[in-house]
Protein backbone atom coordinates (compact mmCIF):
# COMPACT_ATOMS: atom_id res chain seq x y z
CA UNK A 1 0.00 0.00 0.00
CA UNK A 2 1.28 3.15 -0.92
CA UNK A 3 1.48 5.95 1.55
CA UNK A 4 2.89 9.20 1.75
CA UNK A 5 4.98 8.15 4.86
CA UNK A 6 6.34 5.62 2.26
CA UNK A 7 7.07 8.20 -0.60
CA UNK A 8 8.37 10.56 2.10
CA UNK A 9 11.25 7.71 3.27
CA UNK A 10 11.69 6.80 -0.25
CA UNK A 11 12.60 10.42 -0.67
CA UNK A 12 14.71 10.90 2.68
CA UNK A 13 16.56 7.95 2.02
CA UNK A 14 17.80 8.84 -1.68
CA UNK A 15 18.43 12.46 -0.55
CA UNK A 16 20.60 11.48 2.28
CA UNK A 17 22.54 9.14 0.44
CA UNK A 18 22.83 11.63 -2.52
CA UNK A 19 23.59 14.09 -0.18
CA UNK A 20 26.56 11.74 1.31
CA UNK A 21 27.88 10.53 -2.10
CA UNK A 22 28.25 14.48 -2.86
CA UNK A 23 30.50 14.99 -0.03
CA UNK A 24 33.63 12.94 -1.57
CA UNK A 25 32.24 13.78 -5.24
CA UNK A 26 33.58 17.43 -5.52
CA UNK A 27 36.89 17.31 -4.09
CA UNK A 28 37.78 14.49 -6.41
CA UNK A 29 36.79 16.40 -9.47
CA UNK A 30 38.62 19.67 -8.71
CA UNK A 31 41.50 18.19 -7.09
CA UNK A 32 42.07 15.99 -10.20
CA UNK A 33 42.61 19.06 -12.26
CA UNK A 34 45.08 20.46 -9.56
CA UNK A 35 47.06 17.47 -9.45
CA UNK A 36 47.04 18.44 -13.56
CA UNK A 37 48.90 21.77 -12.87
CA UNK A 38 50.89 20.93 -10.52
CA UNK A 39 52.50 17.68 -12.50
CA UNK A 40 52.30 20.25 -15.55
CA UNK A 41 54.31 22.79 -13.82
CA UNK A 42 56.98 19.73 -12.30
CA UNK A 43 57.16 18.06 -15.93
CA UNK A 44 58.07 21.65 -17.79
CA UNK A 45 60.02 22.98 -14.85
CA UNK A 46 61.77 19.66 -13.21
CA UNK A 47 61.53 20.56 -10.04
CA UNK A 48 60.83 18.41 -7.37
CA UNK A 49 59.25 20.00 -5.39
CA UNK A 50 56.01 19.80 -7.60
CA UNK A 51 56.42 16.46 -7.32
CA UNK A 52 56.10 16.45 -4.34
CA UNK A 53 53.16 18.46 -3.90
CA UNK A 54 51.72 16.02 -6.75
CA UNK A 55 52.48 13.50 -4.78
CA UNK A 56 51.01 14.88 -1.45
CA UNK A 57 47.76 16.50 -2.67
CA UNK A 58 47.56 13.04 -4.52
CA UNK A 59 47.73 11.43 -1.05
CA UNK A 60 44.74 13.20 0.13
CA UNK A 61 42.99 12.45 -3.17
CA UNK A 62 43.89 8.80 -3.17
CA UNK A 63 41.74 8.83 0.65
CA UNK A 64 39.04 10.90 -0.77
CA UNK A 65 38.67 8.36 -3.69
CA UNK A 66 38.83 5.34 -1.66
CA UNK A 67 36.45 6.25 0.73
CA UNK A 68 34.16 8.04 -1.86
CA UNK A 69 33.83 5.08 -4.04
CA UNK A 70 30.58 3.01 -3.64
CA UNK A 71 28.59 5.27 -1.82
CA UNK A 72 26.98 6.15 -5.21
CA UNK A 73 26.48 2.34 -6.48
CA UNK A 74 23.35 2.55 -3.34
CA UNK A 75 21.95 5.14 -5.43
CA UNK A 76 22.24 3.15 -8.21
CA UNK A 77 20.92 0.14 -6.59
CA UNK A 78 18.05 2.43 -5.38
CA UNK A 79 16.30 2.98 -8.98
CA UNK A 80 15.88 -0.55 -8.76
CA UNK A 81 14.80 -1.17 -4.87
CA UNK A 82 12.95 2.12 -3.87
CA UNK A 83 11.85 3.39 -7.36
CA UNK A 84 11.04 0.63 -9.27
CA UNK A 85 8.27 2.35 -10.82
CA UNK A 86 10.20 5.16 -11.92
CA UNK A 87 12.63 2.37 -13.63
CA UNK A 88 10.53 1.04 -15.44
CA UNK A 89 8.65 4.23 -16.99
CA UNK A 90 11.67 5.70 -17.95
CA UNK A 91 14.90 3.39 -17.63
CA UNK A 92 15.36 2.87 -21.08
CA UNK A 93 15.93 6.85 -21.18
CA UNK A 94 17.92 7.34 -17.60
CA UNK A 95 19.40 3.87 -18.34
CA UNK A 96 21.25 5.00 -21.00
CA UNK A 97 23.69 7.57 -20.08
CA UNK A 98 23.74 5.22 -16.54
CA UNK A 99 25.45 2.81 -18.29
CA UNK A 100 27.48 4.98 -20.44
CA UNK A 101 28.98 6.67 -17.21
CA UNK A 102 29.68 3.15 -15.89
CA UNK A 103 31.81 1.93 -18.96
CA UNK A 104 33.46 4.77 -20.59
CA UNK A 105 33.92 7.71 -17.65
CA UNK A 106 34.28 5.27 -14.16
CA UNK A 107 36.41 2.64 -15.86
CA UNK A 108 38.48 5.23 -17.48
CA UNK A 109 39.14 7.25 -14.06
CA UNK A 110 39.62 4.13 -11.77
CA UNK A 111 42.11 2.66 -13.97
CA UNK A 112 43.97 5.56 -14.60
CA UNK A 113 43.55 6.34 -10.57
CA UNK A 114 45.73 2.93 -10.28
CA UNK A 115 48.75 3.90 -13.00
CA UNK A 116 48.46 7.50 -11.05
CA UNK A 117 49.51 5.75 -7.90
CA UNK A 118 51.42 2.97 -8.60
CA UNK A 119 53.00 4.14 -11.74
CA UNK A 120 55.77 6.69 -10.82
CA UNK A 121 58.69 4.21 -10.92
CA UNK A 122 57.44 2.52 -14.13
CA UNK A 123 56.59 5.60 -16.42
CA UNK A 124 58.24 8.50 -17.35
CA UNK A 125 57.53 11.75 -16.24
CA UNK A 126 55.73 12.79 -19.34
CA UNK A 127 53.31 9.63 -19.58
CA UNK A 128 52.87 9.98 -15.90
CA UNK A 129 51.71 13.55 -16.86
CA UNK A 130 49.38 11.48 -19.38
CA UNK A 131 47.90 9.61 -16.87
CA UNK A 132 46.75 12.08 -14.69
CA UNK A 133 45.26 14.24 -17.17
CA UNK A 134 43.50 11.02 -18.26
CA UNK A 135 42.59 10.13 -14.23
CA UNK A 136 41.10 13.89 -14.33
CA UNK A 137 39.32 13.92 -17.77
CA UNK A 138 37.64 10.45 -16.52
CA UNK A 139 36.56 12.10 -13.20
CA UNK A 140 34.64 14.42 -15.35
CA UNK A 141 33.31 12.63 -17.97
CA UNK A 142 31.74 10.26 -15.04
CA UNK A 143 29.84 13.68 -14.14
CA UNK A 144 29.09 14.86 -17.18
CA UNK A 145 26.69 11.47 -17.71
CA UNK A 146 25.42 11.54 -14.05
CA UNK A 147 24.32 15.17 -14.81
CA UNK A 148 22.65 14.17 -18.62
CA UNK A 149 20.45 11.74 -16.37
CA UNK A 150 19.47 14.26 -13.94
CA UNK A 151 19.39 16.97 -16.50
CA UNK A 152 16.61 14.54 -17.99
CA UNK A 153 14.87 14.22 -14.97
CA UNK A 154 14.96 18.29 -15.05
CA UNK A 155 13.82 18.65 -18.58
CA UNK A 156 12.89 15.52 -20.67
CA UNK A 157 13.95 15.89 -24.23
CA UNK A 158 13.93 13.33 -26.87
CA UNK A 159 11.01 10.74 -25.45
CA UNK A 160 7.92 10.41 -25.70
CA UNK A 161 5.16 8.15 -24.00
CA UNK A 162 4.05 4.85 -25.76
CA UNK A 163 0.72 3.10 -25.16
CA UNK A 164 1.69 0.05 -26.10
CA UNK A 165 4.89 -0.51 -24.10
CA UNK A 166 3.19 1.56 -21.16
CA UNK A 167 6.58 3.63 -20.80
CA UNK A 168 8.54 6.33 -22.02
CA UNK A 169 10.66 5.75 -24.98
CA UNK A 170 14.01 7.44 -26.13
CA UNK A 171 13.37 9.26 -29.95
CA UNK A 172 16.27 11.39 -29.88
CA UNK A 173 19.48 10.20 -28.04
CA UNK A 174 21.09 13.29 -29.15
CA UNK A 175 18.51 15.92 -27.80
CA UNK A 176 19.00 14.13 -24.68
CA UNK A 177 22.95 14.65 -24.61
CA UNK A 178 22.59 18.10 -25.19
CA UNK A 179 19.96 18.58 -23.42
CA UNK A 180 21.24 22.63 -22.49
CA UNK A 181 19.66 22.21 -18.18
CA UNK A 182 22.33 18.91 -18.44
CA UNK A 183 24.92 21.28 -19.78
CA UNK A 184 24.47 23.54 -17.87
CA UNK A 185 24.38 21.44 -14.73
CA UNK A 186 27.48 19.74 -15.69
CA UNK A 187 29.71 22.90 -16.31
CA UNK A 188 28.15 24.27 -13.08
CA UNK A 189 29.12 21.29 -10.87
CA UNK A 190 31.77 20.77 -11.77
CA UNK A 191 33.14 24.08 -11.50
CA UNK A 192 31.55 23.80 -8.15
CA UNK A 193 33.70 20.79 -7.45
CA UNK A 194 36.72 23.15 -8.62
CA UNK A 195 36.17 25.56 -5.84
CA UNK A 196 35.74 23.00 -3.02
CA UNK A 197 39.11 21.38 -4.03
CA UNK A 198 41.08 24.93 -4.53
CA UNK A 199 39.75 26.22 -0.98
CA UNK A 200 41.08 23.02 0.71
CA UNK A 201 44.17 23.04 -1.11
CA UNK A 202 44.08 26.84 -0.21
CA UNK A 203 42.83 26.26 3.63
CA UNK A 204 45.63 23.49 4.24
CA UNK A 205 48.41 25.62 2.74
CA UNK A 206 47.10 28.44 4.61
CA UNK A 207 47.60 26.49 7.45
CA UNK A 208 51.03 25.49 7.03
CA UNK A 209 51.89 29.28 6.51
CA UNK A 210 50.84 29.89 9.71
CA UNK A 211 52.34 27.15 11.50
CA UNK A 212 55.99 28.70 9.73
CA UNK A 213 56.75 25.45 8.42
CA UNK A 214 56.78 23.74 4.70
CA UNK A 215 56.58 27.66 4.18
CA UNK A 216 58.35 26.95 -0.01
CA UNK A 217 55.79 23.87 -0.48
CA UNK A 218 52.75 25.43 1.09
CA UNK A 219 53.11 29.12 -1.20
CA UNK A 220 53.74 27.03 -4.86
CA UNK A 221 50.61 25.03 -3.42
CA UNK A 222 48.49 28.09 -2.06
CA UNK A 223 49.61 30.07 -5.45
CA UNK A 224 48.04 27.60 -7.74
CA UNK A 225 44.98 27.30 -5.74
CA UNK A 226 44.34 30.85 -5.82
CA UNK A 227 44.88 31.10 -9.44
CA UNK A 228 42.23 28.03 -10.06
CA UNK A 229 40.28 28.64 -7.34
CA UNK A 230 39.55 32.20 -8.52
CA UNK A 231 38.86 31.39 -12.09
CA UNK A 232 37.06 28.65 -10.68
CA UNK A 233 34.92 31.07 -8.23
CA UNK A 234 34.07 33.43 -10.85
CA UNK A 235 33.05 30.51 -13.86
CA UNK A 236 31.15 29.29 -11.06
CA UNK A 237 28.96 32.23 -10.73
CA UNK A 238 28.98 33.02 -14.33
CA UNK A 239 27.32 29.81 -15.42
CA UNK A 240 25.91 29.17 -12.44
CA UNK A 241 23.88 31.95 -13.37
CA UNK A 242 23.20 30.58 -17.23
CA UNK A 243 22.14 27.49 -15.21
CA UNK A 244 19.21 29.97 -13.72
CA UNK A 245 18.19 30.84 -17.20
CA UNK A 246 17.83 27.54 -18.39
CA UNK A 247 16.32 26.77 -15.28
CA UNK A 248 13.84 29.91 -16.25
CA UNK A 249 13.36 28.15 -19.86
CA UNK A 250 12.01 24.82 -18.58
CA UNK A 251 11.08 25.14 -14.92
CA UNK A 252 9.67 28.17 -14.27
CA UNK A 253 8.36 26.85 -11.44
CA UNK A 254 11.29 26.39 -10.09
CA UNK A 255 12.89 29.87 -10.23
CA UNK A 256 8.80 31.07 -9.02
CA UNK A 257 9.85 29.18 -6.22
CA UNK A 258 13.23 30.25 -5.19
CA UNK A 259 12.64 33.88 -5.79
CA UNK A 260 9.39 33.43 -3.69
CA UNK A 261 7.87 35.30 -6.64
CA UNK A 262 3.96 35.11 -6.48
CA UNK A 263 2.59 37.14 -8.96
CA UNK A 264 3.59 37.89 -12.38
CA UNK A 265 5.56 40.93 -12.08
CA UNK A 266 6.24 43.63 -15.11
CA UNK A 267 9.51 42.77 -17.31
CA UNK A 268 12.22 43.14 -15.88
CA UNK A 269 11.41 41.70 -13.10
CA UNK A 270 13.41 42.33 -9.80
CA UNK A 271 15.37 39.84 -7.92
CA UNK A 272 14.13 39.72 -4.19
CA UNK A 273 17.38 39.96 -1.63
CA UNK A 274 15.69 39.28 1.08
CA UNK A 275 11.92 38.08 2.35
CA UNK A 276 9.69 36.36 4.30
CA UNK A 277 7.43 34.51 2.02
CA UNK A 278 4.24 33.70 3.51
CA UNK A 279 2.90 30.28 2.11
CA UNK A 280 -0.46 30.36 3.46
CA UNK A 281 -1.36 33.61 2.07
CA UNK A 282 0.65 33.37 -0.97
CA UNK A 283 2.67 36.92 -0.68
CA UNK A 284 5.82 37.34 1.42
CA UNK A 285 5.93 39.68 4.28
CA UNK A 286 8.52 41.88 3.81
CA UNK A 287 10.94 41.88 1.06
CA UNK A 288 14.08 43.71 -0.69
CA UNK A 289 13.42 43.64 -3.94
CA UNK A 290 16.95 44.69 -6.60
CA UNK A 291 15.11 46.37 -9.69
CA UNK A 292 15.05 43.88 -13.24
CA UNK A 293 18.02 41.76 -12.00
CA UNK A 294 16.05 38.57 -12.13
CA UNK A 295 14.50 39.45 -15.36
CA UNK A 296 17.86 39.63 -16.97
CA UNK A 297 19.06 36.57 -15.05
CA UNK A 298 16.02 34.50 -16.00
CA UNK A 299 14.64 35.89 -19.66
CA UNK A 300 18.10 37.40 -20.72
CA UNK A 301 15.47 40.28 -21.95
CA UNK A 302 14.41 43.71 -20.93
CA UNK A 303 10.69 42.79 -22.51
CA UNK A 304 10.11 39.11 -21.49
CA UNK A 305 8.06 38.79 -18.50
CA UNK A 306 8.54 35.85 -15.95
CA UNK A 307 5.42 34.09 -14.90
CA UNK A 308 4.70 33.81 -10.92
CA UNK A 309 3.70 31.38 -8.53
CA UNK A 310 -0.22 32.34 -9.13
CA UNK A 311 -0.20 32.13 -13.13
CA UNK A 312 1.79 29.30 -12.97
CA UNK A 313 -1.08 27.25 -10.58
CA UNK A 314 -3.27 28.72 -12.81
CA UNK A 315 -1.65 27.31 -16.12
CA UNK A 316 -1.23 23.82 -13.94
CA UNK A 317 -5.05 23.90 -13.27
CA UNK A 318 -5.72 23.43 -17.53
CA UNK A 319 -2.82 21.06 -17.74
CA UNK A 320 -4.19 18.91 -15.10
CA UNK A 321 -8.01 19.38 -16.88
CA UNK A 322 -6.72 18.39 -19.82
CA UNK A 323 -4.42 15.52 -17.90
CA UNK A 324 -7.91 14.13 -17.34
CA UNK A 325 -8.45 13.54 -20.84
CA UNK A 326 -5.22 12.02 -21.08
CA UNK A 327 -5.57 9.16 -18.04
CA UNK A 328 -8.71 8.90 -19.36
CA UNK A 329 -7.86 7.88 -22.84
CA UNK A 330 -5.21 5.91 -21.42
CA UNK A 331 -7.27 3.69 -19.85
CA UNK A 332 -9.61 3.12 -22.65
CA UNK A 333 -6.91 2.31 -24.72
CA UNK A 334 -5.41 -0.45 -22.62
CA UNK A 335 -8.51 -2.18 -22.56
CA UNK A 336 -9.27 -1.44 -26.55
CA UNK A 337 -6.03 -1.25 -28.19
CA UNK A 338 -8.16 -0.56 -31.27
CA UNK A 339 -10.29 2.49 -30.21
CA UNK A 340 -9.30 4.69 -32.81
CA UNK A 341 -11.88 7.94 -31.01
CA UNK A 342 -9.39 7.07 -27.77
CA UNK A 343 -6.06 6.94 -29.66
CA UNK A 344 -6.87 10.48 -31.36
CA UNK A 345 -8.24 11.80 -27.84
CA UNK A 346 -5.16 10.54 -26.14
CA UNK A 347 -2.99 11.80 -29.16
CA UNK A 348 -4.24 15.32 -28.43
CA UNK A 349 -3.94 15.36 -24.99
CA UNK A 350 -0.86 13.13 -24.10
CA UNK A 351 1.73 16.25 -23.52
CA UNK A 352 -0.20 16.51 -20.07
CA UNK A 353 -0.64 12.78 -18.94
CA UNK A 354 2.11 13.26 -16.29
CA UNK A 355 -0.03 16.44 -14.88
CA UNK A 356 -3.66 13.72 -14.69
CA UNK A 357 -1.62 11.40 -13.17
CA UNK A 358 -1.09 13.99 -10.03
CA UNK A 359 -4.73 13.06 -9.40
CA UNK A 360 -4.00 9.57 -9.08
CA UNK A 361 -3.22 10.56 -5.42
CA UNK A 362 -6.47 11.35 -4.73
CA UNK A 363 -8.44 8.92 -6.74
CA UNK A 364 -8.53 6.10 -8.71
CA UNK A 365 -10.88 7.60 -11.52
CA UNK A 366 -9.28 10.41 -12.62
CA UNK A 367 -12.68 11.50 -14.73
CA UNK A 368 -14.20 11.94 -11.04
CA UNK A 369 -11.72 14.60 -9.74
CA UNK A 370 -13.82 16.74 -7.71
CA UNK A 371 -12.77 20.63 -8.01
CA UNK A 372 -11.18 20.28 -4.62
CA UNK A 373 -9.12 17.26 -5.68
CA UNK A 374 -8.28 19.39 -8.99
CA UNK A 375 -7.27 22.31 -6.45
CA UNK A 376 -5.01 20.00 -4.05
CA UNK A 377 -3.35 18.86 -7.16
CA UNK A 378 -2.73 22.07 -8.69
CA UNK A 379 -1.28 23.36 -5.34
CA UNK A 380 1.25 20.35 -4.99
CA UNK A 381 2.64 21.18 -8.64
CA UNK A 382 4.40 24.10 -6.92
CA UNK A 383 6.87 22.97 -4.29
CA UNK A 384 7.62 24.62 -0.82
CA UNK A 385 8.97 28.31 -1.31
CA UNK A 386 10.58 28.95 1.94
CA UNK A 387 13.37 26.28 2.34
CA UNK A 388 13.91 27.03 -1.82
CA UNK A 389 14.24 30.09 -1.17
CA UNK A 390 16.86 30.30 2.29
CA UNK A 391 18.62 27.47 0.61
CA UNK A 392 19.32 29.50 -2.59
CA UNK A 393 20.54 32.68 -1.22
CA UNK A 394 22.89 30.61 1.04
CA UNK A 395 24.38 29.47 -1.51
CA UNK A 396 25.00 32.68 -3.61
CA UNK A 397 26.01 34.32 -0.98
CA UNK A 398 28.46 31.42 -0.11
CA UNK A 399 29.42 31.66 -4.12
CA UNK A 400 30.40 35.65 -3.67
CA UNK A 401 32.00 35.05 -0.44
CA UNK A 402 34.74 32.41 -2.54
CA UNK A 403 35.10 34.85 -5.42
CA UNK A 404 36.05 37.17 -2.81
CA UNK A 405 38.45 35.28 -0.54
CA UNK A 406 40.32 33.67 -3.86
CA UNK A 407 40.34 37.17 -5.06
CA UNK A 408 42.02 38.61 -2.26
CA UNK A 409 44.31 35.64 -2.42
CA UNK A 410 45.07 36.26 -6.44
CA UNK A 411 45.62 39.57 -5.44
CA UNK A 412 48.19 38.95 -2.71
CA UNK A 413 49.90 36.22 -4.21
CA UNK A 414 50.34 38.54 -8.03
CA UNK A 415 51.76 41.00 -4.88
CA UNK A 416 53.91 38.26 -3.30
CA UNK A 417 53.04 39.05 0.18
CA UNK A 418 50.00 36.54 1.25
CA UNK A 419 52.30 35.42 3.94
CA UNK A 420 52.12 38.61 6.34
CA UNK A 421 48.22 38.63 5.60
CA UNK A 422 47.03 36.22 8.39
CA UNK A 423 43.67 37.11 8.34
CA UNK A 424 43.62 35.98 5.13
CA UNK A 425 45.10 32.73 5.94
CA UNK A 426 42.96 31.94 8.72
CA UNK A 427 40.07 33.00 6.35
CA UNK A 428 40.90 30.04 3.85
CA UNK A 429 41.62 27.61 6.65
CA UNK A 430 37.97 28.05 8.15
CA UNK A 431 36.25 28.57 5.02
CA UNK A 432 37.68 25.15 4.19
CA UNK A 433 33.99 23.30 5.04
CA UNK A 434 31.78 26.00 3.28
CA UNK A 435 32.14 24.78 -0.43
CA UNK A 436 30.84 20.87 0.61
CA UNK A 437 27.85 23.75 2.49
CA UNK A 438 26.89 25.21 -0.65
CA UNK A 439 27.22 22.12 -3.42
CA UNK A 440 24.83 20.16 -0.71
CA UNK A 441 22.57 23.46 -1.26
CA UNK A 442 22.75 23.50 -4.78
CA UNK A 443 21.68 19.90 -4.49
CA UNK A 444 18.59 20.88 -2.47
CA UNK A 445 17.86 23.61 -4.64
CA UNK A 446 18.08 21.39 -7.80
CA UNK A 447 16.12 18.13 -6.39
CA UNK A 448 13.67 19.52 -3.50
CA UNK A 449 12.65 22.08 -6.64
CA UNK A 450 11.71 19.75 -9.02
CA UNK A 451 8.68 18.18 -6.83
CA UNK A 452 6.21 17.03 -7.18
CA UNK A 453 8.01 15.39 -9.88
CA UNK A 454 10.43 12.76 -10.23
CA UNK A 455 10.81 13.52 -14.18
CA UNK A 456 9.20 17.15 -14.52
CA UNK A 457 5.89 17.54 -15.55
CA UNK A 458 5.86 13.68 -16.50
CA UNK A 459 5.95 11.31 -13.65
CA UNK A 460 4.63 12.28 -10.66
CA UNK A 461 7.13 11.09 -7.25
CA UNK A 462 3.92 9.58 -5.23
CA UNK A 463 3.67 7.21 -8.67
CA UNK A 464 7.67 6.66 -8.86
CA UNK A 465 7.71 4.94 -5.39
CA UNK A 466 8.05 0.66 -5.13
CA UNK A 467 5.48 -0.79 -2.82
CA UNK A 468 7.43 -1.26 0.19
CA UNK A 469 6.78 -1.32 3.89
CA UNK A 470 8.12 1.73 6.07
CA UNK A 471 9.86 -0.59 8.11
CA UNK A 472 12.25 -2.02 5.08
CA UNK A 473 13.45 1.91 4.85
CA UNK A 474 13.58 2.90 8.09
CA UNK A 475 15.73 -0.17 8.92
CA UNK A 476 17.75 0.32 5.67
CA UNK A 477 18.28 4.18 6.12
CA UNK A 478 19.56 3.32 9.34
CA UNK A 479 22.17 0.78 7.92
CA UNK A 480 22.92 3.27 5.36
CA UNK A 481 23.46 6.64 7.46
CA UNK A 482 25.29 4.57 10.03
CA UNK A 483 27.85 2.94 7.37
CA UNK A 484 28.51 6.33 5.63
CA UNK A 485 28.88 7.81 8.69
CA UNK A 486 31.70 5.57 9.80
CA UNK A 487 33.05 6.25 6.36
CA UNK A 488 33.00 9.96 6.44
CA UNK A 489 34.63 9.76 10.14
CA UNK A 490 37.15 7.60 8.74
CA UNK A 491 37.56 9.79 5.92
CA UNK A 492 37.86 12.75 8.27
CA UNK A 493 40.15 10.97 10.40
CA UNK A 494 42.86 10.35 7.62
CA UNK A 495 42.52 13.96 5.92
CA UNK A 496 43.13 15.17 8.89
CA UNK A 497 46.10 13.02 9.91
CA UNK A 498 48.16 13.59 6.73
CA UNK A 499 46.91 17.41 6.66
CA UNK A 500 48.76 17.64 10.07
CA UNK A 501 51.65 15.57 8.99
CA UNK A 502 52.10 17.53 5.87
CA UNK A 503 54.53 16.63 2.36
CA UNK A 504 56.56 14.75 5.48
CA UNK A 505 54.47 11.99 5.03
CA UNK A 506 56.10 11.43 1.55
CA UNK A 507 58.87 10.44 3.70
CA UNK A 508 61.59 12.17 1.18
CA UNK A 509 63.51 13.53 4.28
CA UNK A 510 63.33 17.06 3.38
CA UNK A 511 59.97 18.62 5.34
CA UNK A 512 59.31 19.40 8.64
CA UNK A 513 59.44 16.69 11.42
CA UNK A 514 61.96 14.70 8.62
CA UNK A 515 64.86 17.33 8.88
CA UNK A 516 64.30 18.58 12.56
CA UNK A 517 65.41 14.72 13.11
CA UNK A 518 68.25 15.12 11.48
CA UNK A 519 67.09 13.97 8.18
CA UNK A 520 65.72 10.83 9.62
CA UNK A 521 62.65 9.70 8.29
CA UNK A 522 59.23 9.52 10.65
CA UNK A 523 58.30 5.49 11.84
CA UNK A 524 56.37 4.14 8.95
CA UNK A 525 56.72 6.73 6.82
CA UNK A 526 59.18 4.88 3.91
CA UNK A 527 56.47 2.17 2.90
CA UNK A 528 53.90 4.44 2.03
CA UNK A 529 54.34 5.24 -1.61
CA UNK A 530 51.10 7.51 -2.32
CA UNK B 1 51.74 -15.85 -0.02
CA UNK B 2 51.90 -12.44 -2.00
CA UNK B 3 53.77 -14.87 -5.21
CA UNK B 4 49.90 -16.33 -5.46
CA UNK B 5 48.37 -13.08 -6.03
CA UNK B 6 47.47 -11.13 -9.43
CA UNK B 7 49.86 -8.57 -10.26
CA UNK B 8 47.48 -5.57 -9.10
CA UNK B 9 47.58 -6.47 -5.37
CA UNK B 10 51.78 -7.00 -5.09
CA UNK B 11 51.62 -4.05 -3.36
CA UNK B 12 50.67 -3.77 0.85
CA UNK B 13 48.42 -0.39 -0.49
CA UNK B 14 46.54 -1.86 -3.42
CA UNK B 15 45.96 -4.88 -1.00
CA UNK B 16 44.65 -2.59 1.53
CA UNK B 17 42.23 -0.49 -1.34
CA UNK B 18 40.68 -3.42 -2.48
CA UNK B 19 39.94 -4.72 0.91
CA UNK B 20 38.46 -1.51 1.93
CA UNK B 21 36.05 -1.42 -1.57
CA UNK B 22 35.24 -5.47 -0.82
CA UNK B 23 34.16 -5.01 2.28
CA UNK B 24 32.33 -1.68 1.33
CA UNK B 25 30.16 -3.27 -1.60
CA UNK B 26 29.20 -6.38 0.82
CA UNK B 27 28.21 -4.04 3.18
CA UNK B 28 26.04 -1.90 0.81
CA UNK B 29 24.83 -5.21 -0.63
CA UNK B 30 23.93 -6.76 2.74
CA UNK B 31 21.75 -3.73 3.88
CA UNK B 32 20.01 -4.17 0.55
CA UNK B 33 19.53 -8.01 0.40
CA UNK B 34 18.58 -7.71 4.32
CA UNK B 35 15.90 -5.06 3.65
CA UNK B 36 14.78 -5.45 0.37
CA UNK B 37 14.90 -9.21 -0.67
CA UNK B 38 11.64 -10.38 -1.69
CA UNK B 39 9.83 -7.19 -2.40
CA UNK B 40 11.12 -7.54 -6.22
CA UNK B 41 7.90 -5.46 -8.58
CA UNK B 42 6.24 -6.91 -11.47
CA UNK B 43 7.87 -4.41 -14.33
CA UNK B 44 5.45 -5.67 -17.30
CA UNK B 45 3.26 -3.12 -19.64
CA UNK B 46 0.08 -4.85 -17.86
CA UNK B 47 1.62 -4.13 -14.28
CA UNK B 48 2.51 -0.60 -14.96
CA UNK B 49 -0.78 -0.06 -16.84
CA UNK B 50 -2.23 -1.02 -13.34
CA UNK B 51 0.13 1.03 -11.44
CA UNK B 52 -1.25 4.35 -13.26
CA UNK B 53 -4.60 3.20 -13.10
CA UNK B 54 -4.53 2.38 -8.95
CA UNK B 55 -1.42 3.32 -7.72
CA UNK B 56 -2.34 3.46 -4.17
CA UNK B 57 -3.72 -0.20 -4.80
CA UNK B 58 -1.17 -2.04 -6.41
CA UNK B 59 -0.26 -5.07 -4.29
CA UNK B 60 3.18 -6.21 -3.00
CA UNK B 61 4.28 -9.49 -4.58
Amino acid sequence: MLTEELVDLSRLQFAVTALYHFLFVPLTLGLAFILVIMELTYVITDRPIYKDMVRFWGKLFGINFALGVTTGITMEFQFGTNWAYYSHYVGDIFGAPLAIEGLMAFFLESTFIGLFFFGWDRLNKWKHFMVTVLMAVGSNLSALWILIANGWMQNPLGAEFSYVTMRMEMTDFWSIVFNPVAQAKFVHTVSAGYVTASLFVLGISSYYLLKGRDLDFARRSFRIAAGFGFASALSVIVLGDESGYTIGESQQTKMAAIEAMWETEPAPAGFTVFALPNETEMRNDYALHIPYVLGLIGTRSLTETMPGIKEIKERNRERIENGIQAVTALERLRKHRDDAAARAAFEASKADLGFGLLLKKYTVDVSQATPEMIQQAVDDTIPRVAPLFWSFRLMVALGFAFLLLFGFALFYSVKGNFIEKKWLLRWALWFIPMPWIAAELGWVVAEYGRQPWTIYGVLPTHISVSNLTPGNIYGSLAGFVGFYTVLLIVEMVLMTKYARQGPASLGTGKYHGEIAAGGALPAGAVADKI
Amino acid sequence: MNKHLPPFLQHPLAREIALAIVIKLAVIVAIFFAFFDGQSVSTDAEAVADRLANPSQHPIH
